[in-house]
């Protein structure tokens, strides 16, 4: 995405395209956090205090199995899809609504590429937890983070944006880890909590 | 220098969305509690901040 969106910024003006990269970004979290919310708050309705029992049950799994994928640790193939957020919108929407546009798909989180294993147990715990306000604010939060991350990575780019682009590269590695080990914990934190 | 101090605000701009977030989940008393909520989005900022690279 930094590699796509970088050169775009620069045609136009660079924080009105990076300011709408974002609000594409909360966007897109905030649509999944309603619609995974809503099916959570009828699951509630259905089962009751029940899903809460679920919740610690299956989300805690849940990351450590996402977090052993991660680390490496169970050599099992990753649940991914090979959609990519497409490339020719900027020509076919218009700059800014494209740029917009890459924003909300990836805010969505899964409609494009899973990079890590952990990020799945995102749209998860937003459903299982029963609760539209908890939803929204766990599944924006990522939209939002992964938004401001492609914005920090552009605007500390200084127009070098494959240079960016490798160095992002060659930490994917660990920060594959770093998430798994933050599921790890994230996990522990829950079922003691 | 300049480069580390624009990518560290923008990462606590993310944390303070974040804790934004959580304390407007937590004041609708989830059932789950709202340290689990913190944890929650805690994750959902690491996960999110980590996928720059990822199209």
């Amino acid at each position: 995405m930094v590699g796509q969106i970088g050169p775009l910024v620069q045609v136009g003006r660079k924080k009105t395209a990076l300011a709408l990269h974002v609000l594409g970004g909360v966007l897109g979290g905030l649509s999944i956090g309603i619609v995974l919310g809503f099916c959570g708050v009828l699951l509630r309705a259905a089962i009751g205090d029940t899903l809460d029992t679920i919740f610690v049950v299956v989300v805690p799994a849940a990351l450590i199995y996402a977090a052993s994928v991660d680390l490496g640790l169970l050599p099992v193939p990753a649940l991914t899809w090979v959609r990519q957020t497409p490339g020719d919108w900027p020509c076919s929407m218009g700059h800014y609504p494209g740029i917009f546009g890459w924003g909300f798909d990836l805010g969505l989180g899964i409609t494009t590429r899973i990079p890590y294993q952990t990020l799945l147990v995102v749209p998860l715990s937003a459903f299982l937890v029963g609760d539209m306000a908890t939803a929204i604010a766990i599944t924006t939060a990522y939209g939002a983070a992964r938004a401001l991350a492609v914005v920090a990575a552009v605007s500390s780019a200084e127009d070098d944006f494959p240079a960016v682009c490798d160095a992002i590269s060659d930490r994917v590695l660990t920060l594959k880890k770093l998430v798994g080990a933050t599921a790890l914990v994230i996990a522990a934190l829950i079922v003691i909590s | 220098m300049v480069r580390t101090a624009r990518v560290g605000g923008l990462v606590a701009l993310a944390g303070l969305f974040g804790l934004a977030a959580a304390m407007f989940a937590g004041g609708a008393n989830p059932s789950v509690g709202i340290s689990s909520v913190f944890v929650l989005v805690s994750l959902s900022l690491v996960v999110g901040l980590s996928t720059a690279a990822s199209p």
